[in-house]
């Protein structure tokens, strides 16, 4: 089993980006190459008050809850757009400006609707996590 | 008015589903089948865990049983489950299903990347367990 789930009862949201990581890799077991090096997230819903960290690191995917340490990335957003983040079309891992689903990511990050901390420092972090999300 | 949980209420809610043109777009290419769970609260009226399921497939139900055994339910595709009363707050409009999910007021089993491509049907449906005219077991007169 590539994810694991230290806390004795996980979160909702806990549950979900875990279960969305694992059938990713199931799905496309190429994926498996994204979680070997180190790196580590948290994504805050702040309109449920729920937070998930998820740490990367040779070949193990760790999903605790609420927001552990001082992760590399941080993605906070609402609920809705949570969810929608993961249908958006890639490209080099990041949303497709191409899209009007990439645009709208684009529009959200403008308005500070969607904030990602460690978006200029960790690119190719912030592009693995969202290639493990993605369906 | 259907009293909730029951097959009448059940019944009016897939002619609800098979009504619905947006239902329709936003599931036209779902393929799947669903378990509803309704947990059980004594004190609310529902002595025992009730199984709905619903066969969805490509935006309209071509069928649906009530009070099914749960190992015929566990086969659904997907499985949706929470107390008595977190179901009541979602048909009320009260409880997001998608924050629910969050929360972990609701559970859900199922392929997550298929829920996360079809949320807006998803979404749908529930908007539609909403627009039965329901009387709710706990508050009968």
């Amino acid at each position: 089993m590539n994810v694991q789930y230290p806390d004795p009862v996980p979160n909702g949201l806990s549950t979900m980006m875990g279960g969305l990581i694992e059938a990713n890799l199931t799905a496309h077991p190429e994926r498996a190459a994204l979680i070997q090096k180190r790196a580590t997230y948290a994504i805050v819903a702040p309109d449920v008050d729920v937070a998930v960290s998820i740490r990367l690191y040779r070949g193990t995917v760790t999903v605790r809850n609420g927001v552990v340490g001082r992760p590399n990335v941080v993605i906070r957003a609402n609920s809705d757009d949570l969810m929608s983040l993961s249908a958006v079309p890639l490209r080099f891992g990041l949303p497709d400006l191409k899209t009007k689903e990439g645009r709208d990511v684009n529009r959200k990050l403008l308005k500070g609707q969607l904030q990602v901390k460690g978006m200029l420092r960790h690119p190719g972090k912030l592009a693995r996590l969202n290639k493990l999300m993605s369906v | 008015m259907p009293e909730f949980p029951s097959k009448e209420w059940l019944d009016v809610y897939v002619e609800r589903i098979n009504e619905s043109v947006e239902y329709r777009e936003a599931a036209a290419d779902w393929e799947g089948d669903i378990s509803y769970v309704f947990e059980a609260e004594p004190d609310n009226g529902v002595p025992d865990e009730v199984w709905a399921w619903l066969d969805l497939w490509h935006g309209e139900c071509r069928g649906s049983k009530y009070a099914l055994p749960p190992d015929e339910g566990e086969k659904a595709k997907f499985i949706i489950r929470a107390p008595y009363s977190r179901w009541k707050e979602v048909i009320r409009k009260e409880l997001d299903p998608v924050k629910g999910m969050m929360q972990g007021k609701l559970k859900l089993k199922g392929d997550l990347p298929t829920i996360v491509r079809y949320v807006k049907a998803a979404n749908e449906l529930v908007n539609l367990a909403g627009s039965v005219p329901t009387e709710f077991v706990d508050e009968k007169s």
